[in-house]
């Protein structure tokens, strides 16, 4: 017998078993999605697609969706960008405030941020009402113009940190040649600099075109009388006339085409122009005084503000006495903390629960999925490779109704558990975590795990005494990082939830719903800590640089 | 005991047959290494040695034990790796110990062994630091006690030295040099210079290709080439083409006409008429000022003083081929160029090879 047959079969297997666990849970829901949509629905024997065509309200569902997603994208962009040059080449005072601008993205849920926005400038806002009083008059927040603000600002930190790794990665010594060849510095800039960091830029603007795109609580709390795909996907689902898989597969069906082309149209301008992009010493930031100086922390000190504004309104929120949906503001309560804390845990328990499994379960998959993916690559992994990158191009409402028309009944039926919503969570953050390990796990030398089995000791116990060890400290900074997001998830959760198993953004979301911003404001705070609290262990005690393992 | 053999091997890699129908045989104590250019399959020999490759067809034998399906962690092989390898989160005590506590030695052999092993290569003191505490050279010498101290059947070493500065890596070859002679293990070491080749080695195989293009011991390999790849690869070499009147057996003498002049040189195989290499190395043309009647006529093109020795590039005749030539002894950079000198290759130590 060939034992060496035989370990290399061992890894086959296992890529095998994870192929199966992703096809069963990535691949065949979303079939499902996209075959169903072509089935008849309604009496009248129309499909899906043909009741889209036909009926303007849907058409114009797609059309307000993409032009949200590409004013948005630009809105971030000119924001994100100019932002991360300054902070790449300039000194000035203040300057450290930036630094806490990837916190707030990621410790502000979306679903607190509008709630939030829309307790200073919705009909009932302190803003808005404050104004009102000395006769100022505020347009309305909802609507476009409350979506594109709201999602500028949750959304333009990731082409801020998107451009600011390129930029500071870019070689300065290209600039200096060009400048050394007669270019003058602005020139040489705009010539040397944009196309190299021109990838990074696009890469995070279709990122925030699909997470516009897929957006649900913005979308849901703020959209109003603009129909979005996202929404309109979900009040079919959860219509009261008796669910439309049809309409609903349709819906999600597009939302995936959207991003589709999306991913076709950013790889087809990427590779009309490619460059192997070497990492060299980045320019040194340069002091700026005077007049400029204060005009860049002032408008930098008035972005970091803004950003910081959902955190700020959340805890005045969570301490202010409300009658039903009015808020008292100025009087000041631990009401609404002792209600959410003693007379309603639930939801705070089972977003503990849930998510804490979800983030357990996801190291240990995505870490093993990677090692195959890194080190044991066989005729199966490009396979899993492009599995488990599919719900990148996914949004949340689409995998929760994926996994609803998938689990409902049959051989694996999960309606109504709460292993759907782990599962919903899993799926939603198995990209990242992956990414993350298999980053971690390229950089670790074969070489250490063939010194290591050189010297006696079998392959996996080798993995384990010598290549885990190693990664340890990226597993848990990923395992924060997953949890930070897992805490927060609403678009897949609130598809596939049923009752008693609210989690926080769910809870928080129906508050909103019923007008009581006091009470989701109490969870809201809630919530927050659950997230802030393991990034300020893991920061501070263990030392862990989780952002840049983003 | 026998030593290490390879016998009739292949070995494919990513679809593409890397080594052909392999045969050797490396003799128990001794240190052989694999010298080659990059791509010639001496790392994949190597890797195979240590069964972390797979074989197509053939057997490895490591005296009588028939290794060849046996996994890497069986094999009782010590190995060093050209990135060191060393465990960076284990102190450099626990990576060179690592080894005898899979063995499960006890541990007061531990500790013996280890600080043992540790002081042979310079390195007692040392045994709480961790590896990104230690220079370069240290970590190869760390790397080296942990392969060693479990007394592996087999030492094998993938370019242990070029990740090194030139001044270390002279050091650290010492280091290896002494210890392998102390404790006779058997070992292959693989590298694509020729210097190292020739300063460690008891034998070396050239390889070209995925085969053993000559083997033998270094003086041989570079004294007697059997062929124009092996004389330029080890050490320098001028190789210019010539043209045979007639054939030659291997050992004979070889006449033709270089630059209107009649040469004699020792042919390396069986030559045929027609085109071959003549191989000269540049210490073994002399130089002499024009009027002693004894060399053919050469000018000086370049001159470079290099200290202890001069080199200088000459032409043949008026058109024929440039040749480098090195001096030494006294008044080595005596010629100027322009100079017209007369060079002598001396029949025995210049070789004709086939083309």
């Amino acid at each position: 017998m060939n034992s060496r047959a035989i370990t290399t079969n061992v890894w086959f297997w296992l890529s095998l078993a994870a192929l199966i666990v992703l096809g069963v849970f990535i691949l065949y829901p979303l079939i499902n999605v996209l075959a169903s949509s072509f089935g008849a629905a309604r009496a009248d024997g129309r499909s899906g697609w043909q009741i889209l065509l036909a009926e303007p309200k849907y058409l114009r569902a797609v059309s307000n969706t993409v032009l949200l997603g590409l004013v948005v994208t630009l809105t971030t962009t000119l924001i994100g960008v100019p932002l991360a040059y300054v902070t790449a080449r300039f000194r000035f005072p203040g300057k450290a405030l930036i630094a806490i601008l990837p916190l707030t993205t990621l410790i502000v849920p979306e679903v607190i941020a509008a709630q939030t926005w829309l307790m200073m400038l919705g009909n009932n806002g302190l803003i808005t009402r404050t104004l009102g009083g000395w006769g100022i008059p505020v347009p309305s927040f909802y609507g476009w113009s409350g979506l594109i603000i709201v999602m500028t600002f949750i959304y333009y930190t990731y082409i801020y940190m998107g451009t600011l790794a390129a930029i500071r990665g870019f070689d300065q010594q290209l600039e200096q040649a060009a400048q050394s060849l007669g270019a003058a510095p602005g020139r040489a800039r705009l010539d040397v600099m944009l196309p190299v960091v021109l990838p990074a830029i696009l890469a995070s603007a279709l990122l925030v075109f699909t997470l516009v795109v897929g957006n649900f609580a913005v979308a849901t709390i703020l959209g109003h009388k603009v129909e979005l795909l996202s929404v309109i996907t979900y009040q079919t689902f959860v219509s009261e006339i008796g669910n439309d898989p049809v309409m609903q597969s349709t819906l999600a069906s597009v939302s995936i085409g959207i991003v589709a082309i999306a991913l076709f149209v950013q790889r087809f301008v990427l590779s009309r122009g490619r460059y192997e992009i070497t990492l060299g010493r980045g320019a040194k930031p340069v002091d700026i005084k005077g007049a400029p100086a204060f005009a860049l922390a002032g408008a930098a000190a008035v972005v970091v503000l803004i950003s910081l504004l959902p955190l700020a309104s959340v805890i005045a929120g969570a301490f202010t006495r409300a009658r039903g949906p009015v808020m008292r503001w100025g009087e000041w309560t631990t009401a609404n903390l002792e209600r959410v804390l003693i007379n309603a845990p639930d939801p705070i328990i089972n977003t503990l629960i849930y998510a804490g499994i979800a983030t357990a379960l996801s190291l240990i998959f995505s870490t093993g999925v990677s090692y195959l993916l890194v080190k044991k690559r066989n005729a199966l992994t490009p396979a899993i490779d492009y599995l488990a990158a599919l719900p990148l191009a996914l949004s949340g409402t689409v995998i929760g109704i994926g996994l609803v028309m998938s689990f409902n009944q049959g051989w694996l039926s999960l309606t109504g558990t709460a292993a759907i919503i782990v599962l919903a969570y899993l799926i939603r953050r198995l990209p990242f975590g992956v990414r993350n390990a298999s980053s971690t796990l390229y950089n670790i030398p074969n070489s250490i795990e063939e010194a290591s089995i050189s010297l006696g000791v079998p392959p996996l116990r080798s993995f384990v005494a010598v290549v885990l060890p190693l990664m340890i400290p990226a597993i848990a900074a990923a395992g924060v990082l997953v949890w930070t997001t897992t805490v927060a998830e609403l678009s897949a959760s609130i598809v596939v939830y049923s009752g008693g198993r609210e989690t926080l953004p769910i809870q928080i979301f129906r508050l909103i719903d019923s007008g009581l911003m006091a009470q989701a404001s109490a969870y809201g705070l809630v919530l927050v800590s659950i997230i802030l609290i393991p990034i300020v262990v893991a920061t501070t005690v263990f030392r862990l640089d989780i952002f840049g393992a983003k | 005991m026998g030593g290490i053999s390879i016998e009739d091997v292949s070995v494919s890699y990513a679809g593409n047959r890397v080594i052909e129908r392999l045969s050797l045989t490396i003799p128990n104590g001794s240190f052989f290494t694999l010298l080659g250019p990059s791509g010639c399959g001496k790392t994949t020999l190597l890797r195979m040695l240590a069964g972390f490759l797979p074989v197509e067809s053939g057997r490895i034998r490591f005296g009588e034990t028939d290794v060849t399906e046996t996994p890497p962690h069986r094999r009782d092989i010590g190995m060093v790796f050209q990135d060191y390898a060393l465990f960076p989160d284990k102190t450099v005590f626990d990576n060179v110990a690592y080894g005898l506590r899979a063995r499960k030695r006890d541990e007061a052999t531990i500790r013996r062994k280890t600080g043992e092993y540790l002081e042979r290569v310079g390195l007692s003191g040392f045994e709480a630091r961790r590896p990104a505490e230690l220079s370069g050279g240290q970590r190869q010498r760390v790397a080296l006690a942990r392969a060693l101290v479990i007394a592996p059947r087999l030492l094998l070493m993938d370019e242990p030295l070029s990740n090194l500065d030139a001044k270390l890596r002279v050091q650290v070859r010492e280091t290896i040099h002494d210890l392998q002679r102390e404790s006779a293990i058997t070992t292959v070491f693989v590298t694509h210079d020729q210097e190292e080749a020739l300063a460690l080695s008891d034998a070396i195989g050239l390889m070209r290709a995925g085969k053993i293009e000559q083997m033998g011991p270094p003086g041989e390999i570079y004294a007697a080439p059997v062929s124009s790849y092996v004389a330029d690869f080890v050490g320098a070499a001028n190789v210019v083409a010539i043209r045979l009147a007639g054939g030659v057996e291997a050992g004979g003498p070889a006449r033709f006409r270089l630059a209107n002049q009649d040469i004699a040189a020792r042919a390396v195989s069986w030559l045929n008429e027609g085109e071959a290499w003549l191989l000269a190395r540049p210490e073994d043309i002399l130089l002499l000022p024009t009027g002693s009647g004894s060399g053919l006529a050469a000018t000086i093109l370049r001159r470079q003083y290099l200290g202890s020795r001069t080199h200088y590039r000459v032409r043949l005749g008026d058109d024929g081929p440039v040749l480098t030539v090195e001096c030494t002894g006294a008044d080595h950079a005596r010629f100027a160029p322009g100079e017209s000198v007369e060079a002598v290759l001396e029949p025995a130590r210049t070789l004709v090879a086939p083309r």
